[in-house]
């Protein structure tokens, strides 16, 4: 299930690269509201990452609200619809602005990315 | 607040003529992961051995302020040969007896799929290290210090090796202190990072700050001699050259594109500025 | 890991017992060695062997570990370095201990005779070894370096120690045989001198030791220059300061050594050394006899004889002379192959020495005499007497008849109840005189015989010798001239004899009653039964010396002037401090009371105390 690639050279911090990396997984829905997340242990190891950069982020996802940890038995997933759309938006914002500036680097011209979303995107993606 | 758990001061440890550990103070706090990376013959494991207690250094002290006793410091090293007549399982008795453990972790060993009735003389470096790996773990050390030894370990159990290293700090808040020459494996493990030269160290940073601090620029001429950089290359047509520290407003005042690297290419930059300080003083 | 270090030396000790038994018995199999007992080849090999097992001892401490690499593993354990070493060398020590006590047992057992060298140099050389290779164990890490090491600081050190004992004794004054090392590896020096070479050993053993566990506390897997520059540079100054302490303590303990002393006529006191050389203490000052070659005698007085400036003293080959005016020494006289000089026979008469010599198996006995003067030996075969032992004959008398020296010599064959009394001619003729049931006495050209409880005195007529007094002796008193005087042949006149009652036999009893011999009135006089022991010592009368002196050490001490049957007390030595080993020795001159190593020396007649400073 979490086959990750956190990447040391990334300039995202390990512990927010997999805050991001969890997101992704609430938002596609591999990981439920009400699922429990992986113990710190299991994830750190799995992942090769030290615990303490595992604790930051269910500590972080705790306090943005995506999970609540319950004393004992780990953090679980939250049960707050709410936050997913809101959440699903702010990592939508998050991607389009890095590919922009990618993009535009290239010297690309909104002119060039208005054809591309035309070409590829259509309505009827949105059922997919 | 960390608690210090090992205050290295003022240590120096001379082989013949040569100074092998000059004059280093170190701060280690519990539940610390921290990375020693260096040129050959830098010291690295000659401090590690200082802080095993191994070696005692000819100057300055190493202090446990925790209390930390023998017994709660592990030191895994592909030298470590045990006692060569001893079986695995005389081995693990052995141990068990002398640090007055419970129980003997079995894990990684038993991964290995290894017969404990084996005698010691006979294992490879490999196995060795793997035995000396399940002695560590079982006796859930305050400080554990890793000499050298994932690569000498096959990719499938040097990955068993970390993890289990990993459960070790989470269960037992065991700091630990790598030294190693490749990094690819670990380098998420550790949060601090120390590069030895010479017999000191140059770098001491958080591992994340160092990602941050340490950018490559590859151009085609000579770039700006503003930019503080510690080492460069050729690469083909081009130079690299390996940016510290960095700024972030340094995207903004130069042209270049500052690609973030990988540990790996970190160190390599600050040994490679080594050699070539060393070439041209 | 105590127990893993003990198993190691038991299987060490297996095989080095295996080893042990084993060459030998092949050595015999293929007939290498025959003709011999399996003991017999084994236990010299053995007692070989076990050098090694000291060295293996000693080195294996620490070399396998650091060649092995088990030093890194064993540094990390929980235990402190000290607690290390305590570990490993507790089992070590024990293991040469069993080894050694096996030997001893051995040893015991009849290996005495098969030894190599004594027991107690092996004793000493063993466990210097083993300390040695213990403090350099981990000095090399390889085993054939260190086995060289050892061996070559094993001979080093033996031969500092002989120096600095040989030094010890030079620094006191002292001169050493030539060959002194000898005697202890044969186990023939006494014990004083093994504890001399012991507490050496040890104080320079001790620094070894000592710089090897403080070093041992710094050890770690470094080099081993890194350890070795610690030990060495701890060892120098320790080394030192043993050195120091050897000269603090041991050289002060030189002086130790029996001493034997003879106080001359002209009341000097010659000290003969035991392994240094001869002095002779004139008041304050001293003179060195320098001799590398010297007989030391425990009973250098007993055969001494003082004569014309000059002391005349038996040595195990012959008789040597002190010359009293020139302080030289030389051998006067060497018994040829096959024969020695009878002990303490020497006696004088008119200026040459008169001793009786024989053959090693007791025959051909000879009366020897030695001109002082010219050194020319004159010497008479006495076939007619047969030697039996020591006790078997002594000279009593000496004269001159018809322009010849002769000399009376009493003799008794083991189981005769009567002393034959021969008259022994310079010329070679020996006369049987007479026949006495008792030690005759010869005084005043008198002879004294005893027979049929009655003296009868003889004079010399015609030849021969006649009864010219019969004194009637029915408590049958035998009389002397004393023990001390027997030396000197030509005794001067005397006016009286003492003498005590004895019971039928050879020899005075044990009895307590005494009596005099008036000698120009021929009466025996008998006298109140105070006398323990008599002596005459001087030439101007009689001295006895009154005290429980036959146990070897003595606290009262009664001298007497005897005269006329009467005693008078001249010096009362009482409640002397308790000192086991106080000795008495009596000279013509005076006498002298050893306590330990203090000496007092009394001269007749007044027996006022003499002082020789230079004297310790």
């Amino acid at each position: 299930m979490f086959l990750f690639n956190i990447d040391f050279a990334s300039p995202l911090p390990l512990y927010r690269q997999l805050i991001h990396l969890i997101k992704l997984e609430i938002i596609s829905g591999r990981l439920n509201s009400g699922d429990q997340l992986p113990p710190i242990r299991e994830l750190a190891k799995l992942l090769k990452l030290n615990p303490n950069t595992v604790a930051k982020a269910y500590y972080t996802l705790e306090s943005e609200g995506f999970t609540e940890s319950r004393r004992g038995s780990g953090n679980w997933v939250s049960r707050k619809e709410v936050q997913l759309d809101s959440l699903r938006r702010s990592m939508v914002e998050d991607e389009w602005r890095i590919f922009l500036e990618k993009v535009l680097k290239l010297g690309a011209t909104a002119r060039d990315i208005r054809a591309l979303m035309e070409r590829d995107l259509t309505d009827d993606q949105d059922h997919s | 607040m960390i608690k210090t758990i090992v205050d290295v001061q003022g240590v120096r440890v001379k082989i013949g003529k040569k100074t092998i550990v000059d004059d280093v103070s170190l701060r280690l706090g519990r539940g610390e992961a921290i990375l020693i990376a260096g040129p050959n013959g830098s010291g690295k494991s000659t401090f590690l051995k200082c802080l095993a207690g191994v070696i005692l250094p000819d100057r300055g002290k190493v202090i446990y302020p925790n209390g930390t006793t023998a017994k709660k410091i592990r030191f895994i090293s592909d030298q470590l040969s045990l006692f060569e007549n001893f079986s695995v399982r005389q081995a693990m008795n052995f141990h068990k007896r002398i640090f007055g453990l419970k129980q003997m972790e079995y894990g990684v060993f038993a991964e290995a799929g290894m017969d404990e009735s084996r005698k010691i003389r006979h294992l490879s470096t490999g196995e060795r290290t793997l035995l000396n790996l399940s002695l560590a773990l079982s006796q859930q050390p305050d400080v554990l210090l890793i000499d050298e030894v994932i690569h000498v370990i096959d990719p499938y159990l040097r990955e068993k090796f970390l993890e289990a290293v990993i459960d070790l700090m989470d269960r037992c808040l065991t700091t630990v202190i790598l030294v190693n020459h490749t990094f690819s494996e670990v380098e998420k493990i550790p949060e601090r990072v120390l590069v030895m030269a010479d017999g000191r160290f140059i770098v001491d940073e958080q591992a994340e700050e160092l990602g941050m601090r340490l950018k490559k620029v590859v151009s085609e001429s000579e770039i700006s001699p503003e930019i503080p950089f510690i080492f460069s290359q050729p690469a083909g047509p081009f130079i690299e050259y390996f940016v510290y520290p960095f700024g972030p407003e340094m995207s903004d005042r130069f042209p270049y594109e500052f690609q973030a690297v990988d540990l790996n290419q970190i160190i390599k930059a600050f040994i490679g500025g080594q050699y070539v300080q060393k070439r041209n003083p | 890991m105590f127990k893993k270090e003990i198993r190691e030396v038991f299987w060490q000790g297996l095989f080095l017992l295996s080893a042990a038994c084993a060459v030998p018995a092949i050595l015999m199999l293929t007939r290498i060695v025959s003709g011999f007992s399996y003991f017999q080849v084994f236990f010299p090999m053995f007692q070989f062997g076990l050098f090694f097992w000291a060295f293996l001892m000693g080195a294996s401490l620490v070399l396998p570990d650091r060649s092995q690499n088990a030093l890194l593993y064993l540094l990390t354990l929980p235990y402190s370095r000290l607690k290390l070493l305590w570990l490993k060398t507790l089992p070590r020590f024990s293991g040469a201990l069993v080894f050694f006590a096996g030997f001893a047992a051995l040893y015991a057992l009849g290996g005495g005779d098969l030894e190599v060298i004594s027991f107690s140099a092996f004793t000493l050389i063993y466990w210097v070894m083993f300390f040695i290779s213990l403090s350099l164990s981990a000095c090399s890490d390889n085993f054939l370096v260190l086995f060289i090491v050892c061996l070559f600081s094993l001979v080093l050190f033996w031969i500092l120690v002989f120096w600095l004992v040989r030094t010890a004794h030079q620094i006191q004054g002292y001169i050493l045989y030539e060959v002194d090392i000898r005697p202890f590896f044969t186990g023939e020096s006494d014990t004083a001198w093994v504890y001399f070479i012991g507490v050496t050993a040890a104080l320079l053993v001790l620094p070894l030791v000592i710089s090897f566990v403080l070093s041992f506390r710094k050890l770690d897997i470094r080099p081993v220059a890194a350890f070795n520059r610690r030990f060495f540079t701890l060892l120098g100054p320790l080394f030192l300061v043993g050195i120091l302490a050897f000269m603090l303590i041991t050289v002060p303990a030189a002086k130790t050594g029996y001493r034997s002393f003879y106080l001359t006529q002209d009341l000097r006191l010659i000290e003969a050394h035991e392994y240094a050389g001869i002095k002779v203490h004139e008041g304050n000052r001293v003179h060195k006899i320098s001799t590398y070659d010297y007989y030391f005698s425990r009973a250098f007085e007993l055969s001494a004889v003082e004569l014309q400036k000059a002391l005349y003293y038996e040595t195990n080959r012959g008789i040597a002379r002190i010359g009293l005016d020139d302080y030289e020494r030389e051998v006067v006289y060497t018994s040829p192959p096959g024969r020695d000089v009878f002990s303490w026979t020497l006696c004088h008469y008119a200026g040459a020495l008169v001793f009786v010599t024989r053959k090693s198996d007791y025959t051909a006995p000879r009366l020897e005499l030695l001109e002082t003067e010219s050194g020319e030996v004159r010497v008479i075969p006495l076939d007619d007497v047969k030697l039996f032992n020591l006790n078997n004959q002594r000279l009593f008398g000496a004269g001159n008849s018809d322009g010849q020296r002769f000399f009376l010599m009493a003799h008794w064959a083991p189981r005769r109840t009567r002393i034959r009394v021969l008259r022994v001619w310079e010329d070679g003729r020996i006369e049987s005189i007479a026949e006495s049931e008792k030690m005759p006495c010869y005084a005043d050209h008198r002879l004294l015989i005893y027979s049929d409880g009655q003296i009868l005195v003889q004079q010399e007529k015609d030849g021969g010798y006649e009864t010219v007094r019969t004194i009637p002796n029915p408590k049958r008193y035998a009389f002397g001239l004393g023990y001390y005087y027997a030396s000197d042949l030509s005794h001067p006149p005397s006016r009286e004899l003492y003498g005590r009652r004895t019971t039928p036999g050879l020899e005075p009893s044990k009895s307590q009653e005494f009596a005099r011999l008036d000698l120009q009135s021929y009466t025996i006089e008998e006298l109140e039964p105070d006398l323990d022991r008599l002596q005459y010592v001087s030439g101007d009368g009689y001295y006895c010396v009154q005290g429980e002196i036959a146990e070897g050490s003595f606290n009262d001490l009664e001298v007497y002037r005897l005269e006329g049957g009467k005693l008078t007390l001249l010096k009362a030595f009482s409640q002397l401090r308790p000192s086991p080993g106080r000795t008495l020795q009596i000279f013509p001159a005076g006498f002298l009371i050893q306590s330990g190593n203090k000496i007092e020396i009394y001269a007749f007649p007044d027996l006022r105390r003499l002082e020789f400073k230079k004297l310790r």
